[in-house]
């Protein structure tokens, strides 16, 4: 799984809609609404998960969703670490 | 003359049930016959709902319609049809199931248990939790039931920990794990219990009993059941990653006899050898 990020939490609910449709979603056969779901941090930025496969009712197959998205977006994807790294993650102390 | 325990009509067995194979594995048994209620009861081969090759929908089989559902497809588990005991079960990797309102479910806040069956190749934690701090974050969460925070969970203990531990937090943290003699290794298959009675928090791995933490009520916030993730979401490290057979709730604690009983029954059904 890579991170896509985007400037705001708008543009990442957006994005999320848009990568949606194009995979067959919301699909109401299963109720299943979504084919990724965005996060938004507290900086207003937005980040959506951008996994290797996923069910696409579009394609009727799995499919790595990094392949619906523009070539400057697939340049930018982040790793699990980098996003942890960044802040995307809370960190709590362990009791 | 020695104790006997009768496990079946046709079996009177003075030897430990782990050690008989039985002639006809727990045929017949329906948890929803024991003395306490049973409010959630999902296995892997019945009431699952696929999208596409995930699974969309667990359907609880208690009859009280406390499904787990998940709407985005990146986050659904997936089924596998042969797992533990040739019995199909549902992977879990970075995935989460959302479910109903355990508090509402349970009329006393401080009698109730919960079996759940791990398959083989679960993955141990890489972040220091146990029970229901482990399930705060850090550490993968099999199933809790908060809003935000880890107000119940079982989770995946830190490695050499033992496997799987459990608690509740009301005024501080009162976690379960496993005794020595209760540890299992990384992977292996596991028949987990929390639960909660007037003696304390406590949990059993495989029928053998973990350490007791103090007795306390589940608290107003433990709501929405989750599977697989903290209900926080925020961490990494909080996604159980591994297969999960069944989970059963009930509303009440049950008898140190009807414990046996289920898990005799899990025992023969998935073919985990317990320690009683």
């Amino acid at each position: 799984m890579r991170w896509l990020v985007l400037e705001t939490a708008g543009a990442a609910k957006a994005r999320e809609v848009e990568l949606s449709a194009a995979t067959g979603y919301p699909h109401p056969a299963t109720a299943t609404d979504r084919v990724v779901e965005a996060i938004s941090h507290l900086d207003g930025r937005g980040a959506l998960p951008v996994p290797t496969s996923v069910w696409s009712w579009a394609h009727g197959c799995e499919i790595d969703l990094s392949a619906l998205l523009t070539e400057t977006e697939a340049a930018s994807l982040h790793s699990l670490i980098e996003m942890a790294e960044g802040g995307w993650f809370d960190t709590v102390e362990i009791l | 003359m020695g104790a006997v325990f009768r496990k079946h009509p046709k079996q009177a067995q003075p030897v430990p049930s782990a050690q008989v194979h039985t002639e006809h594995p727990a045929q017949g048994f329906d948890p929803r016959h024991l003395s306490k209620d049973l409010v959630v009861w999902c296995r892997a081969d019945a009431g699952v709902e696929t999208n596409g090759s995930t699974v969309s929908k667990w359907r609880d089989m208690s009859g009280r319609g406390h499904d787990f559902s998940q709407a985005t497809a990146s986050s659904q588990p997936t089924p596998k049809k042969a797992g533990l005991g040739g019995h199909p079960e549902i992977v879990w990797d970075d995935d989460r199931m959302t479910g109903s309102d355990l508090y509402a479910m349970l009329t006393d806040k401080g009698e109730w248990t919960i079996f759940v069956v791990m398959g083989e190749g679960w993955q141990d934690s890489s972040g220091g939790g146990s029970g229901a701090s482990g399930s705060y974050s850090n550490s993968p969460n099999l199933l809790t039931a908060n809003p935000s925070i880890g107000y119940i969970g079982i989770c995946v203990l830190s490695a050499n920990r033992g496997g799987f531990g459990g608690g509740i937090f009301n005024a501080g943290y009162k976690d379960s794990i496993p005794e020595t003699a209760g540890k299992i290794n990384q992977g292996e298959p596991a028949i987990f219990a929390l639960y909660s009675d007037s003696g304390g928090i406590k949990t059993r791995q495989n029928g053998v009993d973990g350490t007791t933490a103090a007795a306390a009520d589940l608290v107003s916030t433990a709501t929405t059941l989750q599977i697989g993730d903290a209900a926080d979401n925020n961490n990494a490290d909080d996604y159980y990653d591994g297969p999960l057979s069944e989970a059963m709730i009930f509303n009440g604690v049950l008898t140190q006899n009807e414990f046996s009983i289920v898990e005799s029954y899990l025992s023969d059904r998935y073919g985990i050898r317990v320690g009683h």
